[in-house]
């Protein structure tokens, strides 16, 4: 009698504790994707935030490059604008085209070796670079761990769970985002 | 078994760092064992600097060393990191000064890349190039780097060493070479006491008696030491080199730029003067060894044990080989010959 309980027991509850084991994990892997992609929006606010001061401090010295700065404030608008919305592609685009503009400004101030050797334009510049790269390594965190997650809710078993849990892949950053984070490479020497 | 994913990393230095700390226990405790058994056969009367009371009101060393061993091991964890730090002689990173601003930023980047907090940030004041990870956790980190690293370097380089050291707190390399470190330096400790008491015990006692306590005390400080020194050697080394291996692998997966490791090892090894803040118990912890001794450049099961650092030509090769596949992939994406870089014939494809 007690051996059936038992067996009852068993039955029942170690596929219980496994269901609960991994779907925990899988909650785990979730949250480590909106965390990421949470991260992604941070970095993008604080280069939102970055860019007028830089605009301004370069704005005499640059007169002649009127259009490349005119172009990375049109875009920082655009994307600031965008920064709230559902609208996920056209944000990517403004973002992107921003990054763009930004590596191009990068670039062209390297031409003006008496704007570098301001104390707090080199300190800009850095905090740029910096923030360009931010925003790299968080895509790429966040792509890591989609990764994974989107592995997980592919593979046996925790594709069930998934599936009950009605659980989404998370979309990933094309190889192009990559492409976009080489550009405003600057030499610090 | 070396380690070869950062899971596998962490738990085998978890289960390192618990051996470590009872092994080494375990020799305090058995020597003070030792050292009671062979006091207490000169005699209920003995007393000895007034250190070891009198038989009848004796508190049994052995205890004492089991009770100081746990407490150090419990106050290394916490405070551990600091001290070597402060050992080292160093400083806060400075925000106001742009080449210790790069430092921080690029720290935090890296921060982001592995998904981990932000480490705290120091300073070494020496010309040489070098850097080290401590702490027990990674909330509980600390990156160090050199003067010198920082005026040598490019950005690029040094994200791809802060990178290593980030690779060596997830791997939770920073736990194990902390003890190391703490075990190292209280083993200095514990010689030093003895032999200044052996010391006294010579000046103080002048009898034959005395005299004979003063050489069981320094044998005994010398037998610890040796013991105590092989332990945490072969723990700590044992893996040392597949530790810098793997955190070699962690720069580039973060970085995605081996190129930049290869380039900032060659400058930190071409630096060949000794980085004087570091000493034998913090050697270790450095990414390349401070003391450049040859026997890290060798192969073999025997430099394997005695070495800390692997053979610097074998780290370069290994991250060139990734990076050559990063370049690979590359030419392959723009239509070029993945080995020669040379354009391909579009139909011959």
């Amino acid at each position: 009698m007690l051996s059936g309980w038992v067996l009852v027991a068993v039955v029942i509850g170690v596929p219980l504790l496994l269901f609960i084991i991994l779907y925990n994990s899988l909650v785990a892997a979730k949250n480590q994707c909106s965390n990421g992609w949470a991260q992604i929006d941070v970095q993008l606010k604080r280069r939102a935030d970055l860019i007028p001061n830089l605009v301004e401090a370069v704005k005499g010295a640059m007169s002649h490059e009127r259009e490349t700065l005119e172009n990375v404030v049109k875009w920082r608008n655009q994307a600031a604008g965008l920064q709230n919305s559902p609208d996920l592609a056209a944000r990517v685009q403004a973002e992107s085209a921003l990054s763009g503009a930004l590596g191009r400004l990068l670039v062209v101030m390297e031409n003006y070796p008496q704007l570098r050797a301001t104390e707090n334009i080199g300190r800009l510049q850095e905090e740029l670079t910096s923030t360009e790269n931010r925003i790299g390594f968080a895509r790429q965190h966040y792509n890591d761990v989609s990764t994974k997650f989107n592995t997980k809710i592919e593979q046996i078993p925790t594709n069930f769970i998934a599936g009950i849990a009605s659980m989404k892949p998370f979309p990933l950053f094309e190889v192009t985002e990559a492409a976009d984070r080489a550009v405003p490479k600057v030499s610090l020497k | 078994m070396p380690p070869v994913n950062f899971l596998e990393a962490q738990a085998s230095n978890r289960w390192r760092t618990f051996f470590l700390i009872f092994l080494l226990t375990a020799i305090l405790v058995a020597l003070c064992l030792l050292l009671e058994i062979s006091l207490a056969e000169r005699g209920p009367s003995y007393r000895f600097g007034g250190v070891v009371p009198a038989q009848g009101e004796k508190i049994p060393i052995a205890l004492w060393a089991f009770g100081f061993s746990c407490l150090y091991a419990l106050v290394s964890y916490f405070i551990g990191g600091r001290t070597i730090l402060f050992a080292a002689g160093a400083r806060h990173a400075d925000p106001t000064s742009l080449k210790e601003k790069t430092f921080i930023n690029v720290a935090e980047e890296v921060a982001i890349a592995a998904g981990l907090p932000v480490p705290s940030l120091w300073i070494l004041p020496d010309n040489d190039l070098n850097a080290f990870a401590t702490g027990r956790d990674p909330a509980h980190a600390a990156i160090a780097v050199t003067e010198g690293l920082l005026d040598k370097l490019s950005r690029d380089e040094l994200q791809a060493v802060v990178a290593h050291e980030m690779g060596h707190i997830r791997n939770r390399d920073i736990l194990l070479m902390l003890y190391v470190a703490c075990m190292l330096g209280a083993m200095a400790l514990i010689v030093e006491l003895l032999l200044r008491l052996s010391r006294r015990g010579m000046v103080r006692g002048g009898g034959k008696r005395d005299g004979g306590g003063a050489i069981i005390f320094l044998l005994a400080g010398l037998i610890g030491w040796i013991l105590g020194r092989l332990v945490a050697q072969f723990v700590a080394m044992a893996v040392s080199r597949e530790r810098e291996y793997l955190a070699d692998a962690t720069s580039a997966e973060l970085t995605r730029n081996p190129q930049s490791l290869v380039d900032a090892l060659r400058k930190i090894h071409a630096s060949i003067q000794p980085t004087v803040v570091a000493h034998q118990a913090t050697a270790p912890l450095f990414i390349d060894d401070p003391r450049g001794r040859a026997v890290n450049e060798r192969e073999g099961k025997l430099a394997d044990l005695l070495s800390t650092h692997p053979p610097m030509e074998l780290r370069l090769r290994r991250l060139e080989q990734m990076a050559f596949a990063n370049t690979k992939r590359d030419r392959a994406a723009q239509g070029l010959h993945p080995l020669t870089g040379e354009a391909m014939d579009p139909f011959t494809k």
